[in-house]
């Protein structure tokens, strides 16, 4: 598909504030993206279409085009999905509660949905927050009547529904407040692909 | 932002000084009114004691007093100029006014002058980095560190200044430092900040080239580290540049057991490898085999759609196309779209996908025909045969009316026809079969505000935003920086105002116009242009609206100078530095910058007669009815809370030239002399602007730059080298000295050498595009 999924940069973030405009009601302004990739560098990730590498003719019509559509975050790539991640330290008051992670926001271009980009967003997250962080666990909200969403992390992901929030959201619907607790070996991303495993060894030329 | 505390020392301890100093405690704890009427009473004693002067500014300055705080501060640098304490206050009011430059200046100011405070080293460095003065910055850093050695934070920043001064040792040995006295000391909370410092460090030895010692240091490190994935990417990088590619392809690998839908690891392990030389063949078995460890990744089944042809090509195709269609993949067409760029590649991937779609029964099997429906209807349009893509998303409408996707690419389709208001109609429709999804309800308001219909476009996306009390969303789509709404708005106001005015033109001439009596005339004259201003203000005053965003994005990165030195977080505010360098390069900017720049240089060529001026000035009473109708629309128009200029009036009475000269400079600043092919439209303007300024040797530098990054193609050069020289051939008009004028001519001649061989005419054929160039290009406008 051309689309790669890799850790966000600060360059990303235009292209992440405006795939979170145009996917979901919470919106932020810039600064709190910057707030996140200055805090904790290695926990957002980014589904961008590619070109750099395979596409280096760049025509005025293109150019045209990559300025009409604010996906762009350079003339070669497009935002066409996110997930925003921290770790929730700023809760002085729970001095005993071991460093667990947040998902601030994850949303997916409507054209790009239903390939898997999500989860694949959110399994990259997940082994940082462990690796990176030592979190013990991850939380965070989605609405009640987000059925993608809900499948996504309870069916997909094995979160746990840890209760329900009255009027979490600003329009007054309920949020599930979900957890998972993370096993930093279960979450190596290959782990997922049930195949044959790369021994990291053996010449891959061998034979070709 | 906290006000900074300002040390007054007691050297004359007059009963003034004593009551400054009071006011100056006041002050700093916020009591504006008590501090000012101190102060008032010192000054009225002393009408020459300057360090009051910039109090009261300052002071005035926090009660939102903006013109005449500008004025204490101004008086107190003219009568102190050098007194520490008015320099600093100055440093204080530049910075709140988001003068970065000024406010360095005042701080450095203050210090050299005698300050004893310390702490204005801080601020001073703050001021710097935001500024690129980095040369300053490693002495204010330097200095600050000296004052206070204990805190590690001082240490990264001063590494960080050192390293951005390009003193690669210097920066290295400040972080090692703090190491050896850190040694032992570091419990688990550190752990964090201890793993980015080094990570960081490790970069910097990486930017001296001695990969060699970088990868040694990286071995020292790894225990330490914890982002691993960064320090197995760093590892690969080195080992490349070491030409170590069999150990570099291990790292590859384990980098893709992370993360195997990062393409760029693919194609970094086919660079370890070497398999790109050895030829599709190789290729095809790598891939083959990389999709067996990575059978839920795309990039092993997609990369080979790029590099194989023919049988191997088709085979392919039709294991990665029509697997997906039969999965019933939304996704499918962008997925290969990159490809279809190749037309061959495209007549076989079309040629499957119709032999696939001709085998079902729609009735059987729904759910791959609808998706196969969707597939080819979307390559149609991408081959531009509209009326076969209309054809087959009715055909698929009328199989599944429920389906959003549907919408979306026949809305697509019909504005493709050009027909903006019935896709706008289309995409609605789509957009109220999932009332709950912000995506389509974007897409419908957008295709509203491709249609004009802007009120429509507006109250559409305020379905899904905080509106508080107001009539839509618009202030909150500002607050929030929805930069695609304000400049689609945008458009959408310039595009009315150029129908309305050729419209008003045609009605001028017009023979029932002409027989209109004088009085009815000027009332349709004055309606008509009170509307026309009324689109032009909200263009210009939306397309502000993205220019103020964009200034917030840049002065976003202030409290980062001091915020990213105490998580240790170097590696990514490096990062944020280069970003905020060409953050202003981001298309959408272009796109805002090049509209400006349009409307402002039509502006400036327009004839304004005075009287017009104080037509636009004068606020017309408008009663009853027609006053209520403004005051609503005025409500539903207004971005910004306390907006005194909700349409965007004031705007069109400033200087255009000097206005959009303001705004273009830094961006050209930012593109600088790199060879960008995103930049010629500024270039273009540029030109224009020095033109009209009569900056002439500018203008030709604009040229001269244009030339660079075209490779001398662009076909508007030759027009504009002669249009400079017709001008400066033309010494009493051109407005410029005659000496400057002969530079100008002399640097023509050395920049456009054959300007002189050829002549005018053959020299501007040279930039003469061929007709069908010259009509496909204005069409695609
Ligand atoms: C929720 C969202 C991020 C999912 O993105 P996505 O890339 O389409 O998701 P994936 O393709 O990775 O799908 C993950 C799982 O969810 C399922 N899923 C996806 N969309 C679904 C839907 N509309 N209904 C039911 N299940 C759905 C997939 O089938 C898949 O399940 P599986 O593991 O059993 O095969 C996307 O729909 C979105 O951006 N929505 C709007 C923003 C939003 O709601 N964000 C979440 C806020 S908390």
């Amino acid at each position: 598909m051309g689309i790669t999924i890799r850790p966000a940069t600060i360059e990303d973030i235009q292209g992440m504030q405006n795939a979170n405009l145009h996917n979901l009601p919470e919106n932020y302004q810039l600064k709190y993206y910057m707030y996140h990739l200055l805090s904790w560098p290695q926990a957002s990730f980014v589904a961008t279409t590619t070109g750099s590498d395979y596409d280096d003719t760049i025509n005025d019509e293109k150019v045209q085009a990559v300025k009409y559509d604010t996906s762009y975050v350079n003339k070669h790539e497009k935002i066409v999905g996110y997930v925003l991640g921290k770790m929730d330290d700023d809760n002085d008051n729970k001095d005993d509660e071991p460093p667990h992670g947040h998902i601030t926001s994850v949303s997916v271009m409507r054209t790009y949905r239903k390939m898997g980009l999500a989860e694949k967003l959110m399994r990259q997250a997940l082994y940082t927050f462990a690796e990176v962080y030592s979190a013990q666990y991850v939380s965070l909200h989605v609405r009640k009547s987000n059925r993608a969403a809900l499948h996504l992390y309870r069916d997909t992901l094995q979160f746990e529904v840890l209760s329900i929030e009255k009027s979490y959201y600003q329009d007054g619907e309920d949020a599930y407040s979900m957890k998972l607790v993370l096993d930093l070996d279960q979450l190596m991303p290959f782990k997922f692909q049930n195949a044959e495993v790369d021994d990291l060894e053996s010449d891959l030329l061998e034979g070709l | 932002m906290s006000k900074k505390r300002i040390s007054a020392k007691p050297i004359l301890s007059s009963k003034e000084d004593n009551s400054f100093r009071e006011a100056l405690k006041l002050y700093e704890e916020k009591q504006y009114k008590k501090a000012l009427k101190l102060v008032e009473t010192v000054l009225k004693k002393n009408s020459n004691h300057a360090e009051s002067f910039s109090l009261k500014g300052i002071i005035l300055f926090y009660q939102n007093e903006k013109i005449d705080a500008d004025a204490y501060i101004k008086k107190g640098i003219m009568k102190g100029a050098r007194n520490s304490i008015v320099c600093h206050i100055s440093g204080i009011y530049y910075r709140a006014r988001a003068e970065y430059a000024e406010a360095a200046k005042w701080y450095a100011a203050a210090l050299e002058n005698g300050s004893v405070n310390k702490v204005i080293y801080r601020d001073l460095s703050v001021m710097q980095s935001q500024i690129g003065d980095f040369a300053g910055l490693t002495h204010s850093r330097q200095e600050y560190l000296e004052e206070q050695p204990g805190y590690r934070s001082h240490w990264t920043s001063t590494g960080i200044a050192y390293h951005l001064n390009k003193e690669h040792a210097k920066a290295e040995n400040t972080l090692t430092k703090f190491e050896e006295l850190a040694e032992g000391k570091l419990n688990e909370s550190d752990m964090f900040e201890n793993s980015e410092c080094l990570l960081y460090k490790n970069t910097i030895i990486g930017d001296t080239h001695d990969y060699a010692r970088a990868l040694a240091h990286l071995d020292v490190i790894e225990k330490d580290s914890k982002d691993k994935l960064g320090w197995l990417e760093l590892r690969g990088k080195y080992l490349m540049l070491l030409s170590r590619n069999k150990e570099a392809s291990i790292v590859y690998r384990s980098l893709l057991q992370r993360n195997p839908d990062n393409m760029a690891y693919y194609h970094l392990l086919e660079t370890a490898l070497g398999t790109i030389e050895k030829g599709p063949a190789v290729r095809k078995q790598l891939y083959a085999k990389l999709a067996r460890f990575y059978p839920k990744s795309d990039p092993p089944k997609y990369i080979p759609l790029t590099f194989l042809d023919g049988s191997d090509f088709t085979a392919a195709t039709n294991d990665y196309v029509l697997a997906q269609l039969k999965r019933g993949v939304p996704s499918t067409f962008v997925n290969v779209k990159a490809i279809m760029g190749n037309s061959a590649k495209q007549k076989i991937i079309e040629k499957l996908a119709t032999e696939y779609f001709e085998g079902l029964d729609k009735n059987q099997e729904p759910i791959a025909w609808i998706w196969a429906s969707y597939f080819l209807a979307s390559n149609a349009l991408y081959m531009g045969r509209l009326a076969d893509a209309h054809a087959r998303i009715d055909a698929a409408i009328a199989h599944t009316p429920t389906l959003v996707e549907l919408y979306i690419l026949k809305a697509r389709i019909i504005k493709h026809e050009g027909d903006a208001v019935a896709a706008a109609a289309v995409m609605n429709v789509g957009r109220e079969l999932d009332l709950q999804d912000r995506f389509i309800n974007s897409k419908a308001a957008k295709y509203y505000l491709r249609a004009n219909m802007v009120d429509q476009g507006i109250a559409t996306i305020s379905m899904f935003t905080k509106n508080d009390n107001a009539v839509n969303g618009l202030k909150d789509l500002h607050q929030l920086q929805a930069n695609w709404v304000i400049v689609e708005s945008a458009s959408a106001y310039l595009r009315l105002f150029q129908e309305a005015s050729a419209a008003y033109r045609n009605v001028l001439t017009s023979e029932d116009f002409v027989a209109l009596s004088e009085e009815e005339q000027l009332k349709i004259k004055t309606e008509t242009e009170d509307q026309l201003a009324i689109y032009l203000g909200l263009a210009l005053k939306r397309l502000h609206g993205v220019v103020k965003i964009f200034n917030e994005y840049v002065n976003d990165q202030l409290d980062f100078h001091s915020y990213c030195m105490r998580r240790g977080t170097a590696r990514a505010y490096i990062e944020m530095l280069k970003w905020g360098n060409s953050v202003l390069k981001t298309p959408v900017y272009l796109r805002t910058i090049e509209e400006l720049g349009k409307l402002y240089l039509q502006m400036a060529d327009a004839k304004k007669p005075a009287e017009d001026k104080k037509k636009v000035k004068k606020v017309k009473k408008l009663k009853g009815k027609d006053a209520k109708r403004k005051e609503e629309y005025i409500a539903q128009i207004t971005a910004y809370a306390d907006d005194a200029d909700p349409l965007g009036a004031e705007l069109l009475l400033a200087d255009p030239l000097e206005t959009f000269y303001v705004l273009w400079k830094p961006v050209n600043d930012q593109f600088g002399v790199s060879r960008d092919s995103q930049s010629t439209e500024i270039h273009r303007m540029g030109f224009e602007v020095y033109v009209r300024q009569q900056k002439y040797l500018l203008a030709l530098q604009e040229v001269n730059q244009l030339k660079k990054v075209t490779d001398n193609t662009h076909p508007a050069i030759g027009t504009m080298v002669l249009q400079l020289k017709a001008v400066i051939a033309n010494p009493e008009t051109s407005g410029a000295p005659e000496a400057i004028l002969k530079v100008v001519e002399k640097s023509i001649d050395t920049y456009f050498p054959e300007l002189g061989e050829l002549g005018d005419e053959k020299f501007l054929a040279g930039y003469a595009v061929d007709e069908v160039t010259q009509l496909v290009s204005e069409l695609a406008v």
